[in-house]
């Protein structure tokens, strides 16, 4: 049996650099799953996390789908809210003296309908005291322009990542959806198009049906599934574009405490985002960063990021060269 | 500050017709909760089922450090809450949602509840007879006298209670809003009254649709389904007659209604500006 090392006299390092930028620590809250803070703030201050991912801003306000707008599924649940928010002017208004007080990292997400749109948002964004980096919502399932489409294939994510990449100096990064035949492609081309670093997954589109009413539940008919359900699809979704892309990957995907975002730093993911989670644990991301450390300690790690990529792999599994289009493949179609 | 709770079950009774009460040994929570608040009721851990449970509060006792709810089982996770002993324990997060306005001095608050939506008005009539303040009126109708009796048991203290059954098996014979009319009737001129409603949406809607016709103000209670029940999900969306006190971070609609937040814009709502629809509030 292998002998342990004795436990960590100093504290473990849960500081970890990503994109230039210093975390206090790898755990984040997901876009959609926290609003802007203030709610949560009432649970536990918020400097605990690493970093808030906002609620997607979008130009003008939006009200959102009719209700229904959430499914309880196994192990997740199904939502489709419309991207409801107060629109870039209320949120810097309203939102922003609050967000900057945290003592947290602070990535806005952006969603557009068009190009023009996102590469709008993130000018208006740009020279905000207190944003450190975009989240770019190329992703969404539930919104009839500027979801999926953006983000299906590697064109099209292309055009509008290089188009919001020459509209600020933020750190920008993609946030990817699971609905794509390769995320692998659609990543390279993130990577191509400049971004600072990629997150995912956004939610696998899923549906839910009443036999009683033989009505779809949810008013938008689908939604996005999110929750521990996603996680192993997440988990490979991770692992396949780290091996991919050089930029560093935010993890998304049923991520509910220190375990998980562990599993996911082994397999490639420089941070992560707990999301469905705060719905059914308030303390989930708290605890979470609390369960990392622990981690560490008892493994005696003296820094977090020594366990980004760290997973063993038997080596032919290993594809050390992957694929990477040429910039030209990309532009073709731009 | 809010808190999740560890709390531990002192009394669990199943009640007819799928309804369910459950006491709980919750200090914290007995001592902050307020008539009109809920909390969210984590039925098991880890994922089967995921989400919590909404539930207002039945009654507390702050001296003995409990607090009760009141449910019924509707799908997967309110039939196991029913299926809860004296001794389990659950995380319980809370106090939730805004509050039932304060009766003014003089005024008459009228209750109207159907089925488990007692929960909140029975409440509200704890607090306000233990300051001694004016009188109330309960008005609850449930389907059958079993449930009819079941109720009234869990609630020795009340005052005022007059009881419809959709069936006649007890009390008054049809809808209580039928019982609650004819009492406005004989009742309305010369008093101040207020009214508090919780209950299935079509009979919220009929006690609203009486307030009007009375001139009456209406808070209603609503049970809408929630995700997280504190505010980040945006999924409890209830639509409403914007006015300029009403606060909504969103836009309007096309059609010119907002859509607020049922659990932290509400869960008790002005009646009068909900928009009814016949699935409930949309």
């Amino acid at each position: 049996m292998a002998r342990r090392s004795p436990p960590l006299k100093v504290k473990p390092d849960l500081k970890i650099n990503f994109a230039g930028l210093e975390f206090a620590n790898p755990v984040l809250v997901a876009s959609g799953t926290f609003n802007y803070g203030e709610e949560m703030a009432k649970f536990y201050p918020l400097s605990k996390l690493g970093g808030i991912v906002t609620k997607s801003i979008t130009k003008k306000p939006r009200p959102g789908h009719p209700f229904p707008r959430t499914y309880e599924t196994k192990g997740g649940m199904l939502n489709a809210i419309g991207l409801a928010n107060p629109g870039i002017e209320k949120f810097l208004s309203k939102k922003m003296p609050f967000l900057r007080t945290l003592g947290t990292r602070l990535v806005v997400n952006i969603a557009g309908s068009t190009v023009e749109e996102f590469v709008e948002l993130a000018q208006r964004l740009s020279d905000v005291e207190g944003i450190d980096a975009l989240e770019v919502n190329i992703s969404c399932p539930n919104v009839k322009e500027g979801g999926l489409e953006f983000s299906a294939t590697p064109q099209p994510a292309f055009r509008v990542l290089s188009a919001v990449r020459k509209a600020t100096r933020l750190p920008l990064v993609a946030k990817l959806s699971p609905n794509t035949a390769d995320i692998g492609a659609v990543a390279r081309a993130a990577e191509e198009a400049g971004m600072e670093g990629v997150s995912l997954i956004n939610t696998l589109v899923g549906m839910a049906v009443d036999l009683k009413t033989r009505r779809p539940i949810l008013s938008n008919v689908t939604g996005g599934l999110s929750g521990p359900a996603v996680k192993p699809v997440a988990l490979a979704m991770v692992y396949k574009v780290a091996r991919q892309v050089k930029i560093p990957i935010m993890a998304i995907g049923g991520i509910c405490n220190a375990a998980d975002a562990l599993e996911f730093m082994l397999g490639g993911a420089t941070l992560v985002q707990i999301g469905t989670a705060n719905f059914t644990d308030p303390l989930a991301a708290p605890r979470a960063v609390e369960g990392i450390e622990d981690f560490l300690k008892e493994k005696n790690i003296p820094s977090v990021g020594q366990l980004v990529g760290s997973l063993r792999t038997p080596a032919e599994e290993i594809d050390s060269s992957p694929k990477r289009p040429k910039l030209d493949e990309l532009r073709v179609q731009t | 500050m809010l808190k999740d709770y560890e709390v531990a079950v002192t009394k669990a009774q199943k009640l007819p017709g799928r309804m369910f009460f459950l006491e709980f040994e919750a200090p914290g929570l007995a001592k902050k909760c307020e008539p009109g608040e809920f909390v969210m009721l984590k039925v098991e851990p880890g994922t089967d089922p995921f989400l919590r449970r909404a539930f207002s509060v039945f009654y507390t006792e702050p001296k003995r450090g409990k607090l009760a709810i009141l449910g019924k089982s509707y799908g997967f996770g309110t039939t196991r809450l029913r299926e809860k002993k004296a001794g389990d324990r659950l995380k319980m997060a809370g106090p939730l949602g805004n509050r039932f306005g304060q009766a003014k001095k003089k005024e008459t608050a009228l209750l109207v509840a159907g089925g488990v939506g007692l929960a909140p008005l029975y409440f509200y009539q704890q607090v306000l007879a233990a300051e001694r303040r004016k009188e109330t009126y309960l008005f609850l109708g449930t389907r059958t006298k079993a449930e009819a009796l079941a109720l009234k048991r869990l609630m020795p203290q009340t005052v005022n209670l007059q009881i419809a059954t959709d069936d006649g098996s007890y009390g008054y014979e049809g809808r209580v809003t039928d019982l609650l009319e004819k009492w406005l009737e004989k009742n309305r001129s010369g008093q101040v009254l207020r009214l508090l409603s919780c209950g299935p949406d079509p009979m919220m809607a009929k006690t609203v649709e009486l307030a009007g016709k009375f001139d009456l103000p209406i808070e209603v209670s609503l049970e809408t389904a929630m995700a997280c029940g504190w505010g980040i999900c945006i999924g409890c969306a209830v639509k409403s007659v914007p006015d300029e006190k009403t606060a909504s971070e969103f836009p309007k609609t096309p059609d010119g209604f907002i859509f607020q937040r049922a659990c932290v814009d509400g869960p008790v709502f002005n009646g009068h500006r909900v928009v009814w629809e016949s699935d409930g509030p949309a």
